[in-house]
Protein backbone atom coordinates (compact mmCIF):
# COMPACT_ATOMS: atom_id res chain seq x y z
CA UNK A 1 0.00 0.00 0.00
CA UNK A 2 1.27 3.50 -0.72
CA UNK A 3 2.27 4.61 2.73
CA UNK A 4 1.02 7.82 4.21
CA UNK A 5 4.57 9.10 4.23
CA UNK A 6 4.89 8.39 0.50
CA UNK A 7 1.72 10.30 -0.32
CA UNK A 8 2.74 13.14 1.93
CA UNK A 9 6.18 13.21 0.33
CA UNK A 10 4.60 13.42 -3.11
CA UNK A 11 2.31 16.23 -1.95
CA UNK A 12 5.18 18.10 -0.30
CA UNK A 13 7.31 17.80 -3.43
CA UNK A 14 4.52 19.07 -5.67
CA UNK A 15 3.60 21.92 -3.33
CA UNK A 16 7.13 23.14 -2.98
CA UNK A 17 7.55 22.96 -6.76
CA UNK A 18 4.37 24.99 -7.21
CA UNK A 19 5.87 27.80 -5.18
CA UNK A 20 4.30 26.90 -1.88
CA UNK A 21 5.94 27.11 1.49
CA UNK A 22 9.32 25.46 1.37
CA UNK A 23 10.96 24.37 4.60
CA UNK A 24 13.71 26.69 5.75
CA UNK A 25 17.18 25.71 4.61
CA UNK A 26 18.91 23.60 7.16
CA UNK A 27 22.21 23.21 5.47
CA UNK A 28 21.28 19.95 3.76
CA UNK A 29 22.76 19.57 0.30
CA UNK A 30 19.75 17.80 -1.23
CA UNK A 31 16.13 17.06 -0.44
CA UNK A 32 15.88 13.90 1.55
CA UNK A 33 13.16 11.37 2.17
CA UNK A 34 11.76 10.25 5.49
CA UNK A 35 14.68 7.92 6.05
CA UNK A 36 17.17 10.66 5.41
CA UNK A 37 18.20 9.35 1.97
CA UNK A 38 18.68 11.63 -1.00
CA UNK A 39 15.68 12.22 -3.18
CA UNK A 40 15.93 9.83 -6.13
CA UNK A 41 14.04 8.82 -9.29
CA UNK A 42 10.46 9.83 -8.74
CA UNK A 43 11.10 12.76 -6.42
CA UNK A 44 13.32 14.33 -9.05
CA UNK A 45 10.80 13.50 -11.77
CA UNK A 46 7.99 15.24 -9.91
CA UNK A 47 10.14 18.31 -9.37
CA UNK A 48 11.05 18.46 -13.05
CA UNK A 49 7.47 18.01 -14.19
CA UNK A 50 6.17 20.67 -11.83
CA UNK A 51 8.83 23.08 -13.02
CA UNK A 52 7.69 22.55 -16.61
CA UNK A 53 4.17 23.82 -15.81
CA UNK A 54 3.41 27.28 -17.15
CA UNK A 55 2.46 29.55 -14.22
CA UNK A 56 -0.13 31.21 -16.47
CA UNK A 57 -1.68 27.93 -17.62
CA UNK A 58 -5.37 27.95 -16.61
CA UNK A 59 -5.24 24.16 -16.39
CA UNK A 60 -2.29 24.26 -14.04
CA UNK A 61 -4.31 22.86 -11.14
CA UNK A 62 -5.59 19.89 -13.11
CA UNK A 63 -2.10 19.21 -14.42
CA UNK A 64 -0.67 19.37 -10.90
CA UNK A 65 -3.30 16.87 -9.74
CA UNK A 66 -2.41 14.67 -12.71
CA UNK A 67 1.23 14.69 -11.58
CA UNK A 68 0.02 13.69 -8.11
CA UNK A 69 -2.01 10.81 -9.57
CA UNK A 70 0.82 9.52 -11.74
CA UNK A 71 3.26 9.75 -8.85
CA UNK A 72 0.99 7.90 -6.44
CA UNK A 73 0.36 5.13 -8.96
CA UNK A 74 4.03 4.78 -9.88
CA UNK A 75 4.88 4.66 -6.19
CA UNK A 76 2.27 1.94 -5.65
CA UNK A 77 2.73 -0.11 -8.80
CA UNK A 78 6.38 0.34 -9.65
CA UNK A 79 8.46 3.03 -11.31
CA UNK A 80 9.21 0.61 -14.14
CA UNK A 81 5.87 1.64 -15.65
CA UNK A 82 7.08 5.18 -16.21
CA UNK A 83 7.78 4.69 -19.92
CA UNK A 84 4.75 2.52 -20.62
CA UNK A 85 2.08 4.11 -22.85
CA UNK A 86 -0.56 1.82 -21.33
CA UNK A 87 0.23 3.21 -17.89
CA UNK A 88 -0.70 6.71 -19.07
CA UNK A 89 -3.81 5.34 -20.77
CA UNK A 90 -4.74 3.84 -17.41
CA UNK A 91 -4.13 7.16 -15.62
CA UNK A 92 -6.33 8.93 -18.20
CA UNK A 93 -9.13 6.51 -17.47
CA UNK A 94 -8.71 6.75 -13.71
CA UNK A 95 -8.67 10.55 -13.73
CA UNK A 96 -11.72 10.64 -15.99
CA UNK A 97 -13.60 8.20 -13.75
CA UNK A 98 -12.70 10.20 -10.64
CA UNK A 99 -13.79 13.49 -12.17
CA UNK A 100 -17.16 12.08 -13.20
CA UNK A 101 -18.13 11.34 -9.60
CA UNK A 102 -19.29 14.52 -7.80
CA UNK A 103 -18.05 13.26 -4.41
CA UNK A 104 -14.59 12.46 -5.72
CA UNK A 105 -14.52 15.64 -7.81
CA UNK A 106 -15.15 17.73 -4.70
CA UNK A 107 -12.19 16.05 -3.01
CA UNK A 108 -10.05 16.61 -6.12
CA UNK A 109 -10.90 20.32 -6.08
CA UNK A 110 -9.93 20.50 -2.43
CA UNK A 111 -6.66 18.69 -3.13
CA UNK A 112 -5.91 20.81 -6.20
CA UNK A 113 -6.44 24.01 -4.23
CA UNK A 114 -4.01 22.70 -1.63
CA UNK A 115 -1.46 21.84 -4.31
CA UNK A 116 -1.77 25.36 -5.72
CA UNK A 117 -1.71 26.79 -2.20
CA UNK A 118 -5.11 28.38 -2.80
CA UNK A 119 -8.36 28.33 -0.90
CA UNK A 120 -10.83 25.86 -2.45
CA UNK A 121 -13.65 27.49 -4.44
CA UNK A 122 -17.09 27.47 -2.79
CA UNK B 1 -49.31 -4.66 -53.76
CA UNK B 2 -47.80 -6.33 -56.82
CA UNK B 3 -47.38 -3.18 -58.90
CA UNK B 4 -44.51 -2.75 -61.33
CA UNK B 5 -42.71 0.33 -62.51
CA UNK B 6 -43.20 1.28 -66.12
CA UNK B 7 -40.56 -0.42 -68.22
CA UNK B 8 -39.38 -2.37 -65.21
CA UNK B 9 -38.41 -5.49 -67.16
CA UNK B 10 -36.02 -3.43 -69.28
CA UNK B 11 -34.66 -1.74 -66.19
CA UNK B 12 -33.95 -5.11 -64.57
CA UNK B 13 -32.18 -6.34 -67.67
CA UNK B 14 -30.04 -3.19 -67.73
CA UNK B 15 -29.41 -3.33 -63.98
CA UNK B 16 -28.27 -6.95 -64.09
CA UNK B 17 -25.87 -6.10 -66.91
CA UNK B 18 -24.25 -3.44 -64.71
CA UNK B 19 -26.14 -0.27 -65.61
CA UNK B 20 -25.83 1.92 -62.49
CA UNK B 21 -28.50 4.38 -63.67
CA UNK B 22 -31.01 1.54 -64.09
CA UNK B 23 -30.16 0.28 -60.61
CA UNK B 24 -30.72 3.77 -59.20
CA UNK B 25 -34.11 4.05 -60.99
CA UNK B 26 -35.18 0.71 -59.54
CA UNK B 27 -34.18 1.76 -56.02
CA UNK B 28 -36.01 5.07 -56.35
CA UNK B 29 -39.03 3.35 -57.86
CA UNK B 30 -39.39 0.91 -54.97
CA UNK B 31 -38.44 3.29 -52.20
CA UNK B 32 -42.09 4.17 -51.56
CA UNK B 33 -42.80 0.46 -51.11
CA UNK B 34 -39.96 0.16 -48.60
CA UNK B 35 -41.36 3.20 -46.78
CA UNK B 36 -44.80 1.55 -46.69
CA UNK B 37 -43.34 -1.59 -45.09
CA UNK B 38 -41.36 0.53 -42.61
CA UNK B 39 -44.52 2.45 -41.69
CA UNK B 40 -46.45 -0.80 -41.19
CA UNK B 41 -43.76 -2.16 -38.87
CA UNK B 42 -43.50 1.19 -37.08
CA UNK B 43 -47.27 1.26 -36.48
CA UNK B 44 -47.11 -2.16 -34.80
CA UNK B 45 -43.92 -1.49 -32.83
CA UNK B 46 -43.53 -2.57 -29.23
CA UNK B 47 -40.20 -0.77 -28.80
CA UNK B 48 -40.85 2.96 -28.54
CA UNK B 49 -37.23 4.09 -28.37
CA UNK B 50 -36.54 4.06 -32.09
CA UNK B 51 -37.71 6.79 -34.49
CA UNK B 52 -39.50 6.19 -37.79
CA UNK B 53 -36.33 7.38 -39.54
CA UNK B 54 -34.50 4.38 -38.04
CA UNK B 55 -37.15 1.98 -39.42
CA UNK B 56 -36.91 3.69 -42.81
CA UNK B 57 -33.13 3.39 -42.82
CA UNK B 58 -33.32 -0.37 -42.06
CA UNK B 59 -35.99 -0.81 -44.77
CA UNK B 60 -33.85 1.02 -47.33
CA UNK B 61 -30.91 -1.26 -46.54
CA UNK B 62 -33.24 -4.26 -47.00
CA UNK B 63 -34.45 -2.86 -50.32
CA UNK B 64 -30.92 -2.42 -51.67
CA UNK B 65 -29.93 -5.92 -50.55
CA UNK B 66 -33.04 -7.30 -52.25
CA UNK B 67 -32.25 -5.48 -55.45
CA UNK B 68 -28.77 -6.99 -55.59
CA UNK B 69 -30.01 -10.50 -54.90
CA UNK B 70 -33.19 -10.55 -57.00
CA UNK B 71 -33.19 -12.67 -60.13
CA UNK B 72 -36.01 -11.66 -62.53
CA UNK B 73 -35.67 -14.95 -64.40
CA UNK B 74 -37.00 -16.85 -61.38
CA UNK B 75 -40.47 -15.50 -62.15
CA UNK B 76 -41.33 -13.93 -58.79
CA UNK B 77 -42.45 -10.33 -58.55
CA UNK B 78 -39.70 -8.14 -57.09
CA UNK B 79 -41.90 -6.74 -54.33
CA UNK B 80 -42.93 -10.23 -53.23
CA UNK B 81 -39.25 -11.18 -53.06
CA UNK B 82 -38.21 -7.92 -51.40
CA UNK B 83 -40.94 -7.77 -48.75
CA UNK B 84 -39.41 -10.65 -46.72
CA UNK B 85 -35.94 -9.18 -46.91
CA UNK B 86 -37.06 -5.63 -46.05
CA UNK B 87 -39.10 -6.81 -43.06
CA UNK B 88 -36.16 -8.97 -42.00
CA UNK B 89 -33.76 -6.02 -42.31
CA UNK B 90 -36.03 -3.90 -40.11
CA UNK B 91 -36.26 -6.62 -37.46
CA UNK B 92 -32.48 -7.18 -37.55
CA UNK B 93 -31.89 -3.45 -37.25
CA UNK B 94 -34.21 -3.17 -34.25
CA UNK B 95 -32.53 -6.13 -32.59
CA UNK B 96 -29.02 -4.75 -33.14
CA UNK B 97 -30.01 -1.30 -31.86
CA UNK B 98 -31.65 -2.86 -28.81
CA UNK B 99 -28.58 -4.98 -28.08
CA UNK B 100 -26.34 -1.94 -28.33
CA UNK B 101 -28.61 0.01 -26.01
CA UNK B 102 -28.56 -2.82 -23.49
CA UNK B 103 -24.76 -3.01 -23.74
CA UNK B 104 -24.39 0.75 -23.26
CA UNK B 105 -26.82 0.73 -20.35
CA UNK B 106 -25.01 -2.19 -18.67
CA UNK B 107 -21.66 -0.50 -19.20
CA UNK B 108 -22.93 2.69 -17.57
CA UNK B 109 -24.24 0.73 -14.57
CA UNK B 110 -20.92 -1.08 -14.19
CA UNK B 111 -18.98 2.20 -14.32
CA UNK B 112 -21.36 3.74 -11.80
CA UNK B 113 -20.91 0.71 -9.49
CA UNK B 114 -17.14 1.11 -9.66
CA UNK B 115 -17.25 4.86 -8.97
CA UNK B 116 -19.52 4.27 -5.97
CA UNK B 117 -17.24 1.56 -4.68
CA UNK B 118 -14.11 3.70 -5.17
CA UNK B 119 -15.77 6.71 -3.55
CA UNK B 120 -16.23 4.63 -0.39
CA UNK B 121 -12.56 5.37 0.33
CA UNK B 122 -13.52 9.04 0.81
CA UNK B 123 -15.87 8.22 3.65
CA UNK B 124 -13.16 7.01 6.02
CA UNK B 125 -12.09 9.41 8.70
CA UNK B 126 -8.63 10.08 9.98
CA UNK B 127 -6.92 10.32 6.62
CA UNK B 128 -6.23 13.51 4.73
CA UNK B 129 -7.77 14.20 1.35
CA UNK B 130 -4.61 13.26 -0.54
CA UNK B 131 -4.40 9.86 1.11
CA UNK B 132 -8.08 9.25 0.39
CA UNK B 133 -7.66 10.23 -3.25
CA UNK B 134 -4.58 8.03 -3.51
CA UNK B 135 -6.65 5.11 -2.19
CA UNK B 136 -9.40 5.83 -4.72
CA UNK B 137 -6.88 5.96 -7.58
CA UNK B 138 -5.13 2.72 -6.63
CA UNK B 139 -8.48 0.98 -6.19
CA UNK B 140 -9.48 2.07 -9.71
CA UNK B 141 -6.09 0.88 -11.00
CA UNK B 142 -6.78 -2.60 -9.59
CA UNK B 143 -10.09 -2.53 -11.47
CA UNK B 144 -8.29 -1.46 -14.64
CA UNK B 145 -5.97 -4.48 -14.43
CA UNK B 146 -8.86 -6.85 -13.76
CA UNK B 147 -10.74 -5.51 -16.73
CA UNK B 148 -7.93 -6.30 -19.15
CA UNK B 149 -8.39 -9.60 -20.98
CA UNK B 150 -6.20 -12.46 -19.80
CA UNK B 151 -3.82 -13.07 -22.69
CA UNK B 152 -0.55 -13.62 -20.97
CA UNK B 153 0.45 -17.08 -22.11
CA UNK B 154 4.16 -17.34 -22.77
CA UNK B 155 4.87 -13.75 -21.82
CA UNK B 156 8.55 -14.59 -21.58
CA UNK B 157 8.55 -16.20 -24.98
CA UNK B 158 6.61 -13.38 -26.61
CA UNK B 159 7.49 -10.14 -24.87
CA UNK B 160 6.35 -8.24 -27.96
CA UNK B 161 2.78 -9.56 -27.59
CA UNK B 162 1.54 -6.00 -27.09
CA UNK B 163 3.87 -3.46 -28.61
CA UNK B 164 2.11 -0.63 -26.81
CA UNK B 165 2.59 -2.08 -23.37
CA UNK B 166 5.78 -2.94 -21.56
CA UNK B 167 6.44 -6.37 -20.20
CA UNK B 168 6.17 -4.95 -16.68
CA UNK B 169 2.63 -3.67 -17.23
CA UNK B 170 1.60 -7.03 -18.69
CA UNK B 171 3.21 -8.91 -15.81
CA UNK B 172 1.45 -6.66 -13.34
CA UNK B 173 -1.90 -7.40 -14.99
CA UNK B 174 -1.15 -11.10 -14.94
CA UNK B 175 -0.16 -10.91 -11.27
CA UNK B 176 -3.44 -9.22 -10.34
CA UNK B 177 -5.43 -11.82 -12.30
CA UNK B 178 -3.48 -14.65 -10.64
CA UNK B 179 -4.09 -13.20 -7.18
CA UNK B 180 -7.86 -13.34 -7.73
CA UNK B 181 -7.63 -17.11 -7.16
CA UNK B 182 -6.33 -16.49 -3.63
CA UNK B 183 -9.21 -14.21 -2.62
CA UNK B 184 -11.85 -15.40 -0.12
CA UNK B 185 -14.79 -17.10 -1.82
CA UNK B 186 -17.24 -14.16 -1.83
CA UNK B 187 -14.62 -11.65 -2.97
CA UNK B 188 -13.53 -14.03 -5.72
CA UNK B 189 -17.12 -14.49 -6.91
CA UNK B 190 -17.84 -10.76 -7.01
CA UNK B 191 -14.62 -10.03 -8.92
CA UNK B 192 -15.27 -12.81 -11.41
CA UNK B 193 -18.88 -11.83 -12.03
CA UNK B 194 -18.15 -8.13 -12.23
CA UNK B 195 -14.91 -8.00 -14.21
CA UNK B 196 -14.79 -11.24 -16.15
CA UNK B 197 -18.50 -11.45 -16.97
CA UNK B 198 -19.33 -7.73 -16.81
CA UNK B 199 -22.26 -8.19 -14.42
CA UNK B 200 -23.49 -5.07 -12.53
CA UNK B 201 -23.64 -5.18 -8.72
CA UNK B 202 -27.46 -5.37 -8.59
CA UNK B 203 -27.48 -8.61 -10.63
CA UNK B 204 -24.61 -10.05 -8.59
CA UNK B 205 -26.63 -9.23 -5.46
CA UNK B 206 -29.55 -11.27 -6.83
CA UNK B 207 -27.32 -14.18 -7.79
CA UNK B 208 -25.58 -14.27 -4.40
CA UNK B 209 -28.67 -13.45 -2.31
CA UNK B 210 -27.11 -10.27 -0.90
CA UNK B 211 -27.93 -6.57 -0.99
CA UNK B 212 -26.30 -4.37 -3.61
CA UNK B 213 -24.61 -2.43 -0.81
CA UNK B 214 -23.09 -5.62 0.56
CA UNK B 215 -21.78 -6.56 -2.89
CA UNK B 216 -20.20 -3.11 -3.14
CA UNK B 217 -18.51 -3.66 0.24
CA UNK B 218 -17.22 -7.08 -0.85
CA UNK B 219 -15.95 -5.52 -4.07
CA UNK B 220 -14.12 -2.77 -2.16
CA UNK B 221 -12.60 -5.36 0.14
CA UNK B 222 -11.56 -7.55 -2.80
CA UNK B 223 -9.69 -4.65 -4.42
CA UNK B 224 -8.03 -3.77 -1.10
CA UNK B 225 -6.85 -7.38 -0.70
CA UNK B 226 -5.59 -7.48 -4.28
CA UNK B 227 -3.77 -4.20 -3.71
CA UNK B 228 -2.09 -5.54 -0.60
CA UNK B 229 -1.16 -8.83 -2.25
CA UNK B 230 0.14 -7.11 -5.38
CA UNK B 231 2.28 -4.84 -3.27
CA UNK B 232 3.66 -7.69 -1.22
CA UNK B 233 4.83 -9.65 -4.27
CA UNK B 234 6.26 -6.67 -6.09
CA UNK B 235 9.95 -7.28 -6.48
CA UNK B 236 11.29 -3.76 -6.74
CA UNK B 237 10.13 -1.23 -4.19
CA UNK B 238 10.00 2.50 -4.63
CA UNK B 239 13.19 4.42 -4.02
CA UNK B 240 12.80 7.90 -2.67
Amino acid sequence: MTSISSVQQIVATIRSGMGGPVPAKTGRKTRTDSTGQEQTGMGRLITERIKSLDPEDPKRGRKAFRIFLESVLLSELGEGLINDPQFYQMVDKIQDTMERDPRILAAIEQATAALLNEKPSA
Amino acid sequence: METMLSGESALWAACKSGDAAARERLIEGHLVYARTLAARMYAGRIDHDLEFEDYLQFATIGLIESLDRYDPDQGAQFRTFASHRINGAILNGIENMSEKRVQISTRKRIESDRRDSAAAALAGSGLDVFQKLADVAVSLAMGFFLEQPESYENLDAHPHVNLYSSLEMQQLQKRVHDLVHNLPQKEKMVVKYHYLNQVPFSEIAEIMGLTKGRVSQIHTNALALLRKATKSVRTADVAW
